[in-house]
């Protein structure tokens, strides 16, 4: 363990850089502790505060523009596919656009402190064909408050780190391990959880010919259209009898749904 | 959403298979313009 920090000291911007781009271009590394770690480097003097702030800001704007660029030339497939890795992939696209919908590019400003949207916002501002320098401007100052606000927060508080930092390596490799275990375990019951539901799902969807015979029969079902309302402007045709829903408002009105008869959604 | 839903208690949720697209390949029947919007369900 000795080793590594040894290895942080002597490395620490290029682990900063490496960890901040991998962690912002969605594999799964918290990138938190290694900004507060920087932080608490720089409070020892073993690195510079606004070197390491610069690199992570540097870094995190470079992954945030191949994720722009993407969004751009390949539209909102960039998105589902993001999601579709995250660990809450059903409300993910949902949310994302959501979120960039009521605030706009000041949606980026916040953006990195929300997980999941992290990764998200920057190819959602080039689906939307948000400005480059738009894009750049609001992303700049969104990275600026984040790996400023943590670095800060590592080397204002680097003395008291080093105690916690000192008890960690005391308990070792065990403590490595409960972590790892704990996420591990996380990650793993989610996954469970949900391939069970698809299952169910799986098996509970509908045929488009299915639905037709029983809206020729007169059966009593309700058709639910629950695409974005950026979606239905670009494509306004819909299913004849469909009640058309923002999937926020879904959520609010669940005691009208019926339970007695089958509801058939679609969102795409 | 269906999984929300499905957690949520509501348990004859069907998605639409192929969605909107796979009901328009079959060549059936579309109205324009704004359907049943902010409707309740039930009614």
């Amino acid at each position: 363990m000795n080793e590594t920090l040894s290895f942080l000291m002597r490395h620490g911007y290029t682990v900063l850089f490496v960890w901040v781009f991998a962690e912002q271009i969605g594999l799964p590394l918290p990138a938190v502790p290694i900004l507060i770690a920087a932080g608490a480097l720089a409070g020892g003097g073993h690195i510079n505060l606004f070197m390491a702030a610069g690199v992570a800001i540097f870094a995190a704007l470079l992954s945030d523009g191949v994720w722009y660029e993407l969004g751009r030339r390949r539209g909102v497939k960039v998105l589902q596919f993001l999601c579709r890795i995250s660990l809450e992939p059903d409300s993910c696209v949902r949310r994302t656009e959501n979120a960039f919908t009521r605030h706009g590019a000041k949606s980026l400003l916040v953006a990195k402190f929300i997980p999941g949207f992290s990764t998200a916002a920057p190819p959602l501002a080039g689906v939307f064909q948000m400005r480059a320098t738009r894009f750049l401007f609001w992303d700049a100052l969104g990275s600026l408050l984040w790996a400023g606000g943590f670095i800060g927060l590592g080397f204002v508080f680097s003395s008291q780190l080093d105690a916690v930092t000192g008890r960690a390596l005391s308990l070792g490799s065990w403590l490595f391990g409960i972590l790892f275990g704990a996420l591990a375990a996380y990650i793993a019951w989610k996954y469970i959880h949900r391939q069970r539901l698809m299952r169910q799902l799986r098996i509970a969807r509908i045929t488009p010919e299915e639905l037709k015979q029983k809206i020729d029969a007169s059966e009593e079902v309700v058709v639910v259209d629950l695409r974005h309302s950026m979606d239905f402007e670009a494509d306004p045709e819909t299913i004849p009898g469909a009640h058309r829903m923002e999937a926020s408002e879904l959520e609010e009105a669940l005691h009208l749904i019926p339970r007695d008869r089958d509801v058939v959604l679609y969102c795409t | 959403m269906a999984l929300l839903l499905r957690n949520k208690g509501i348990k004859r949720i069907r998605p639409l298979a192929g969605g909107l697209e796979g009901w328009r390949k079959l060549g059936f029947p579309l109205v324009t313009g704004k359907a049943e919007t902010e409707t309740e369900p039930q009614a």
